[in-house]
């Protein structure tokens, strides 16, 4: 092999182990970036959901329906009663993404949603901030946009009587719509009329 | 070759009047019908240059020496030698007199139109200025037959269209950014012309094909290098009002026509020949439905619902432009898409479009979904307050815009049942409800407003009926027919 031949490949063999190095520590900056990120972004302490001595209490989880006869179906579930209405927000929605054990009848918030903040006004308005999973990850469609936002809104509203009404907040800014049809704009009332109940139930 | 009726002593003269004649009847009639050619302004990074090109073999040529003084272009013109040489900071460029060719860098440059030198001036077709001179300033021009511009010269986007509303027309003006305006109106002329402080504009369209009771023409005008809307009005319009929006990128141009006089039982009555002919449905004061909206949900990186790779977006614009066409063949009505494309726009901008055209009706088109895949549906929506409206206070005159939708609310069930008892008659196959929902594009709606949402998307077999055109001229004639009855009265008012 000619030496001029030999002396291009030492190059070339060099700058291929130099370009994978590069390759292999810029990947693994990117990747400590990204957890060193979201770390930042919650690394305050979310106070907890309820305290050990909060009485346990029956409420009712308005879950979308699974089937078209209505639009929400309700359930009781079991809560604490944290002092905190925050806290008792943050168990209704928890319940709301898990969802109810029969999946046959009852649906739930889209695959991946997490609720970020809450936020309880003195007038009574739940400022309540989703990541864009509620809003990507959303079949779309009326009714099925329809039955999770009042899944939301009529789950706290009936519960929580610190809250009146819910502005829905995706990724910490306000949205037109969910999915392109149900409007997001302004906090909504609860509509018990699309549930299983008639607004005369008792709780 | 004998001809009966003719002597033979006539027949020379005429042949040679004939042939005289059919000469001159070739030479005038082989000659092109050119026009003058009109002035094309070319946008440079100092300013706008308007040049009148000259015509060579039905071509626009433009003066070289011109051309490259306004680009500030080093040249030399060696008379004497026949050459032509431009030194341009990216390429050099070499034009011969004796043979019409020009090099690049040395490389030959192939025009569909050779360069021209008469009595030493030179003489370039308009795509020399982009295929050598771009190369050698190192600019892209874009070049359309009214303007030219360079690469280096920001450009503003202009968009107009035309509809027409009760009693008025409007001209819709959108500009890519804030502007300041001012109207000319010239009676004399039936002319109104739209001067535009922003120089150059990219028109979509030069000129607007929309002719009605109002205007005659619409057209863009940027040939002495300022912009202007220039319409050609009828007489008839008594005034013209300009409306401004979305922070002076916006404008509305309305063409106000005087009211037709009102005729009265006292009135005497005209001669038969003497009534102008009119639509009957206008006659029998019956017909309400002038412009009409159709709003095809979601589009952009908004799919909508997306099963089995067929996407709510697609099949919505599918579906509205079908939709339009029939309507403006069967009931003459204008119609007009909140997107006629695959594009983004915000629900506020879609109830926009209606309430800016003063539309009559908006329906606004989409799929469904269900997770129950067994579902098979269509519904028709209303919008339902979000927020309980409380009493208003007396002298109170405004409104939040959300509730807007409360003035037309019991026309919009009117619609809603229409639509939902027609469709039902149609496709029986489908169950047709009509609901309320807090719907973003219906609450701020100043007219008649619904959304009809078809089938459901995770059902395999609406995907299928849906993506069938046949199934698609059942739900076109469904919402036709109904549109047609309100128009008749049929819904009882």
């Amino acid at each position: 092999m000619a030496r001029h031949v030999k002396f291009g490949l030492g190059v070339a063999i060099l700058a291929a182990a130099v370009s994978i190095f590069y390759f292999f520590d810029i990947a693994g900056r990117l990747q400590s970036s990204d957890v060193v990120e979201s770390e930042a972004a919650f690394s305050e302490p979310l106070p907890p959901l309820f305290e050990p001595t909060d009485p346990p209490v029956d409420v009712r989880i308005f879950f979308p329906a699974s089937t078209n006869d209505v639009l929400l179906r309700t359930r009781m579930v079991t809560i604490f009663d944290s002092a905190r209405p925050e806290g008792r927000t943050r168990q209704i929605i928890d319940h709301l993404i898990t969802g109810a054990d029969d999946d046959l009848l009852f649906g739930r918030l889209p695959e991946g949603t997490r609720l970020d903040q809450v936020f309880i006004s003195e007038e009574g308005t739940a400022y309540l901030n989703f990541n864009s999973m509620l809003s990507d990850n959303h079949p779309g469609g009326v009714l099925a946009e329809q039955a999770t936002v009042y899944a939301i809104v009529d789950s706290l509203a009936y519960n929580i009587p610190e809250i009146d009404r819910v502005k829905i907040l995706i990724g910490g800014v306000e949205r037109e719509t969910l999915a392109g049809h149900c409007m997001l704009m302004i906090p909504l009332v609860p509509d018990l009329s699309v549930s299983d109940i008639s607004p005369g139930d008792p709780a | 070759m004998n001809t009966p009726g003719i002597t033979s002593g006539l027949r020379r003269p005429l042949a040679g009047i004939l042939i005289t004649f059919g000469f001159f009847a070739s030479v005038l009639g082989s000659r092109p019908q050119t026009s003058p050619p009109l002035p094309l302004v070319v946008y440079l990074e100092d300013g706008p240059w308007v040049v009148t090109p000259e015509l060579r073999n039905e071509t626009p040529y433009l003066p070289l020496t011109d051309l490259v003084r306004q680009l500030v272009l080093p040249y030399t013109d060696a008379t004497a030698a026949g050459i032509f040489t431009i030194r341009g900071p990216g390429a050099t460029v070499v034009l011969e007199r004796e043979t019409g060719a020009a090099t690049v860098d040395g490389n030959p440059l192939e025009l569909r139109s050779p360069v021209v030198n008469e009595d030493g001036r030179w003489l370039v077709p308009v795509e020399f200025l982009q295929r050598a001179l771009g190369p050698a300033t190192g600019l892209s021009f874009a070049a359309t037959a009214a303007r030219i511009i360079a690469g280096n010269v920001e450009t503003t986007s202009l968009d107009m269209e035309a509809a027409a509303a009760e009693g008025f027309t409007r001209l819709t003006v959108r500009l890519g950014r804030s502007t300041n305006v001012r109207v000319q109106q010239d009676r004399g002329q039936n002319l109104v012309t739209l001067n535009i402080d922003q120089a150059p504009l990219t028109p979509r369209t030069e000129a607007l094909a929309y002719r009605d009771g109002s205007i005659r023409s619409v057209r863009f005008d940027d040939r002495d290098g300022r912009s202007r809307i220039v319409v050609e009005t009828t007489p008839e319009v008594a005034s013209v009002r300009l409306v401004p929006g979305d922070e002076n990128r916006t404008f509305f141009l309305e063409f106000v026509s005087t009211s037709p006089p009102p005729v009265t039982v006292t009135a005497a009555p005209l001669p038969a020949e003497a009534v102008p002919a009119v639509d009957a449905l206008e006659t029998a004061g019956t017909r309400r439905v002038r412009v009409l909206v159709i709003d095809p949900g979601h589009g952009g990186l908004d799919s909508g619902t997306n099963a089995h790779g067929l996407l709510e977006k697609d099949l919505t614009l599918l579906l509205a432009q079908r939709l339009r066409a029939t309507l403006e063949e069967r009931l003459s009505t204008s119609v007009i898409l909140t997107r006629g494309q695959d594009l983004a726009s915000s629900i506020e901008d879609r109830t926009a479009v209606a309430n800016q055209s003063h539309a009559d009706l908006l329906i606004s088109l989409h799929v469904g979904f269900s997770s129950d895949p067994s579902e098979s549906r269509g519904t028709v929506f209303v919008m339902k307050d979000p927020t309980p409206v409380g009493p208003q206070s007396p002298g109170v005159f405004f409104i939040p815009w959300y509730q807007a939708h409360q003035t037309s609310d019991p026309a919009s069930l009117r619609l809603a049942e229409s639509l939902r008892e027609r469709l039902s008659l149609k496709i029986p196959e489908w169950p047709f409800t009509l609901s309320r929902a807090p719907l973003g594009v219906l609450a701020g709606a100043t007219m008649p407003a619904v959304i009809l949402e078809l089938g459901n998307a995770n059902n395999p077999e609406d995907l299928e009926r849906l993506a069938n055109s046949q199934f698609q001229n059942r739900v076109i004639d469904g919402i036709v027919e109904s549109i047609q009855g309100l128009e008749a009265g049929e819904d009882g008012t």
